[in-house]
């Protein structure tokens, strides 16, 4: 699904560049759980938002189900990642001012879902994640659990290609941090591809494959690890 | 669309409810911007925009002679009578012409005279102006058949409204109108209020009744004068036709009716054959009003645009300081699927709901302040006809504001704040920062240099009214109470008038307390003036010299009850009579022109072009003084004693005392009481009052340009203030550092101050070209004060500078009390 060949990412500095990224070469394939992991500052969260296709300042090239990416132009690599790429935070990054019910309705109502179909799937999403009780509350009124329960239903509910987690589980205590693991198998079960972030070696596990950053480059790639239960 | 909108909005509102402080703020200021235009406009509106409410108003014209009909002028824009007859008749371009003649009246009824405005009307006027009758009829061509012959009267809505209590068996009934009793046939529609605004006339009568309506004018008016230019003319275009087709067609026809009314004896023929007539727009009527208002109201609007735009600079200011808080809820916004339309779209309708609520404010603000302003423009308070009202226009006008406040306010910070770096934004990096702190500044300097414009602008039209304030008018004007009476409008003959006019100054001067009396027919400062050529013995006029002198008719004791002191010569005395020689006195501005240095007494003067007429002795000079207003140089003025003058209308009074000016306003009216029963008595106020009044255009433009300009720079300072604040705060670190690293508190202080010189320094330098410019606009408002006066631009630049440093004082104070540890402890 996904080719990254050769992608560098630097940034100028008056002594000359600084890289970020250097010379990453990964294939992706579809329905695959990959774990991205490295020390901070080695380039994971450059190289998620380069996935997610945020960001288009990068050499090389990144091909996504045969679409050259890197020869887009901003406008449609943009509209192509709100397609096919949903995110999960850190720190939930659920909007404030919005109840769970809203935060969910919002993705869709960005991609012009009819009004009829997004009340319905997000009464599915609500029923699917098992927070219906919850879609009233405001985000300051759940746990960071339940939060990133939110988060990652609002990743799914335009039905995602992929999902980028970019260390989904940085600000939660272990048994939440398990049930958000979990949950996250068990939709790559269900088909989606997901690429996490993570320092945790435990939850790094359910990926089928790590790859290792450090300072920009590819260390090494591990396959088919036994996934953690 | 409609429905995701919507959310957008409901979605705002949220926000704005969860920054209450924020939203305060900016609707506070929005409203201050919109609330002020909204009020300027409401006036503008009705004087300079709004069309007569007459049928297809854009099809009427107004006909003016191109200079001034060279004959004798009562009013302005006047042609003859027989000469408007015959272009009604004989025009193929019209659908119709009408024409007016405005008077003053006294009106009697149930037995109470009082002084109103009534209107001398072609027969034609209602039909072709389309105005119906909401009671009875209105004045037809049938009203125009023969002089004399048609006394009706049509009485305006408001005036039987608040006369004759809407009384519904009104039509039939009579009133007297300066002495001769008319039938009232009809009451004009509601909304009607005549052609001319500022003149809202209770009464319309058929041009056929000029003779009987005003005697005391029969000598210049009549219906057969052809060379007095006493009606205003008003012609509906025949569809198809324009203003210039009309101008060229008539012109030929103005000429040949000039050639065939202007008997060949009249002076000066030969001008008549060469005047022309302009066609002028109609359909807003005419107005002195617009004419005095039209540059003042302009500046004014200019000015509370110029505010507004500092209010939406300064909402941008702040939104840009919201958009970097918000800049993570946004860049995830745009990570879970909005488009960067999508979310300028969602902060533009928060932008859209402020300014809405700032226009809900602003119309409270307005229709406040409305009445203040209405009550502020200087004209005659008996024929004020503007509205305090806001009505669909003025509310039309304050959303049509309203939304170019939102689009003003927003667009920018909107733009600004959804172009993102996603990956930093999310993370809550600063890189976004540094431009919008850039913009911000940017926009600070734009209000600074506007600020400054306002500054300067008050300050010029501070100091021209203080100029016009103080200056000597050669007019002693405390302790003289004047008043207006017009025994000429009860039809009273001129003896009985003369008789009125004597008996009333004795009794008054026979009145306690009062120390002198006298009566003069122009009002001192009144703004009226009455000019006549002059001749004076033994002076040779220039060639194309205008010998138009200021004339007053005037009593015994005018000079010593209005302080202007006797040079030369006598005073007026009661044997200066009818049959006694005609006898004058002059000013020093008049002595010095016609006779030089040497005395003018003995000599003779003449209100006439002709020297053989200068049968005017000349027994006095008196110091000289204003005559129409304070702005106008000391004019030449000739003085004759009424008993002498052929013409005579109604007189000012003037009482010197020491008394109360309440208890001098009881004794006048008893006294004018006493003398006739059936005298109103009008414009009853002191003298420092009249002289108030005549500086009210300068008064309210100076107050309101001082005000505006107040709002402006307190709202600079906020704007100034809030940059400051932000700065300090996103750079605690850096000054914990550079305290850590030895800075002393003042050299902390500095560099926030040095901040705010320079953002100051770069306005006023933006500014300075533009004041330069732009003075030339108030040049016409100014007196005894150069547009580009440097005391007036350096004053308003130290006083912008003053308040720039002011608002940085907080900011700066609290930079100087960052703990470096803290500070560095928290990057």
């Amino acid at each position: 699904m996904i080719q990254l060949r050769n992608i560098e990412k630097s940034y100028p500095l008056a002594s000359g560049r600084t890289y970020v990224l250097r010379r990453i070469n990964l294939d992706i394939r579809e329905g695959e759980f990959l774990t991205i992991m490295g020390p901070s500052g080695a380039g994971k969260s450059t190289l998620l938002s380069i996935l997610g296709m945020l960001d288009g300042e990068f050499d090389g090239s990144y091909s996504f189900d045969g679409v050259e990416i890197h020869g887009l132009k901003p406008k449609e690599r943009l509209k192509l990642g709100r397609l096919y790429v949903g995110f999960v935070f850190q720190s939930y990054h659920l909007l404030d001012d919005l109840t769970v019910y809203e935060n969910l309705d919002v993705p869709l109502s960005y991609r012009n879902v009819p009004r009829s179909e997004r009340a319905s799937l997000v009464a599915d999403v609500l029923d699917r994640f098992n927070i219906v009780a919850k879609k009233d509350l405001f985000p300051s009124q759940l746990s960071g659990g339940q939060q990133q329960l939110v988060a990652v239903a609002r990743a799914v509910i335009a039905n995602p290609k992929l999902i980028l987690a970019d260390e989904p589980t940085g600000n939660l205590h272990t048994s939440q941090g398990k049930e958000i693991m979990d949950l996250f198998k068990r939709l790559n079960e269900e088909g989606t591809t997901i690429v996490q972030v993570t320092h945790n070696e435990a939850w790094a596990a359910y990926g089928e494959r790590i790859i290792q950053l450090v300072d920009g480059w590819m260390e090494k790639e591990v396959e088919k690890l036994e996934a953690g239960s | 669309m409609v429905r995701s909108c919507l959310q957008d909005l409901r979605h705002g509102l949220r926000t704005l409810r969860r920054n209450p402080g924020f939203a305060l703020i900016t609707v506070l200021t929005l409203a201050i911007g919109i609330g002020a235009n909204t009020v300027v406009f409401s006036v503008l509106d009705q004087v300079l925009l709004r069309m007569l409410p007459v049928k297809e108003p854009e099809r009427l014209v107004f006909l003016s002679p191109s200079r001034f009909f060279p004959g004798a002028n009562i009013g302005d824009h006047c042609i003859s009578y027989p000469a408007y007859r015959e272009l009604r008749d004989r025009n193929d371009v019209f659908e119709g012409l009408l024409c007016r003649f405005h008077f003053q009246a006294g009106l009697g009824c149930q037995g109470r005279t009082e002084r109103t405005e009534a209107v001398l009307v072609s027969g034609n006027y209602f039909p072709l102006l389309g105005v119906k009758a909401a009671l009875g009829r209105t004045i037809t061509p049938e009203d125009d058949r023969n002089p004399g012959a048609h006394p009706a009267a049509v009485i305006s809505y408001a005036f039987w409204q608040k006369r004759f209590g809407s009384d519904p068996q009104i039509v039939g009934r009579t009133i007297n109108l300066n002495g001769r009793q008319l039938t009232v046939v009809g009451v004009a529609e509601p909304r009607f209020d005549g052609v001319e605004l500022g003149v809202s006339p209770a009464v319309w009568v058929p041009v056929m009744m000029t003779e009987q309506m005003v005697p005391f004018l029969r000598r210049f008016i009549t219906l057969e004068a052809p060379a007095t230019g006493w009606v205003q003319v008003f012609g509906r275009l025949k569809p198809g036709v324009d203003r210039k087709q009309a101008e060229a067609r008539l012109a030929p026809l103005y000429h040949s009716i000039l050639a065939e009314t202007i008997p060949a004896a009249v002076n000066r023929r030969d001008e008549f054959l060469k005047s022309t007539l302009d066609i002028l727009p109609g359909q807003r009527g005419i107005s002195l009003l617009r004419r005095m208002m039209t540059t003042p109201l302009w500046a004014l609007m200019a000015m509370v645009a110029i505010v507004l735009l500092i209010a939406c600079v300064n909402v941008a200011g702040l939104m840009i300081g919201r958009g970097v808080r918000r800049r993570g809820e946004l860049a995830l916004r745009m990570a879970i699927g909005a488009g960067r339309r999508r979310l300028v779209r969602q902060l533009l309708s928060e932008s859209l709901m402020l300014a809405l609520l700032g226009g809900g404010a602003g119309i409270l603000m307005a229709g406040a302040l409305s009445p203040v302003l209405v009550r502020s423009i200087p004209v005659q308070e008996s024929t004020l006809s503007l509205s305090t009202a806001l009505d669909w226009r003025v509310l039309g006008f304050c959303l049509l504001i309203s939304l170019g406040a939102a689009v003003g306010a927003g667009l920018i910070p909107a733009l600004c704040t959804t172009q993102l770096e996603l990956v930093p934004a999310l993370k809550h990096q600063a890189s976004a920062v540094v431009s919008r702190a850039r913009l911000r500044r940017v926009l600070l300097v734009g209000q600074v240099a506007l600020s400054l414009l306002l500054l300067t602008g008050a300050l010029l039209l501070v100091r021209s009214f203080s100029n016009l304030a103080g200056l000597d008018a050669g007019i002693r004007s405390s302790g003289v109470v004047s008043f207006s009476v017009d025994p000429t409008l009860n039809g009273y003959p001129r003896k009985q008038v003369d008789a009125t006019y004597h008996r009333l100054k004795e009794q008054l001067e026979n009145a306690p307390g009062l120390e002198s009396v006298a009566l003069g027919m122009v009002p001192v400062l009144g703004g009226s003036v009455m000019d006549s050529a002059v001749v004076a013995e033994g002076y040779q006029p220039k060639e194309n010299e205008q010998s138009a002198t200021h004339v007053n008719v005037i009593s015994e004791d005018f000079f010593r009850t209005l302080g202007i002191h006797t040079l030369e010569g006598r005073d007026f005395r009661s044997t200066d009579s009818g049959d006694a020689p005609l006898v004058g006195i002059i000013n020093e501005s008049f002595a010095h022109h016609f006779f030089g240095k040497n005395s003018p007494l003995g000599r003779h003067v003449g209100l006439s072009n002709d020297p053989a007429q200068a049968n005017i002795e000349v027994v006095g000079v008196v110091a000289d003084s204003k005559y129409e207003g304070l702005r106008e140089s000391m004019p030449r003025q000739l003085y004759v004693p009424f008993q002498q003058s052929t013409t005579l209308f109604g007189m000012t009074g003037y009482v010197r005392s020491s008394l109360p000016s309440a208890q001098v306003a009881t004794i006048i009216r008893r006294v004018v009481q006493a003398v006739d029963p059936a005298l109103p008595v009008s414009s009853l106020r002191t003298l420092d009052d009249q002289r108030a009044r005549s500086l009210a255009t300068e008064r309210l433009l100076a107050s309101l340009a001082g005000l505006f300009a107040v709002l402006a720079t307190l709202l600079a300072a906020l704007g100034l203030y809030g940059l400051l604040s932000y700065s300090v705060a996103s750079r605690r670190a850096e000054i914990g550092l550079r305290m850590a690293l030895g800075a002393r508190i003042s050299g902390v202080i500095w560099l926030v101050l040095r901040e705010v010189l320079l953002l100051c320094a770069v306005g006023i330098a933006t500014a300075l070209p533009v004041m330069l410019v732009l003075g030339r606009l108030i040049e016409s408002q100014l007196y005894g004060v150069a547009p580009r006066d440097p005391w007036m631009m350096g004053g308003a630049m130290l006083l912008m500078l003053l308040v720039s440093v002011l608002s940085g004082v907080v900011p700066a104070r609290r930079a100087a009390r960052v703990d470096p540890m803290q500070a560095l402890r928290e990057e």
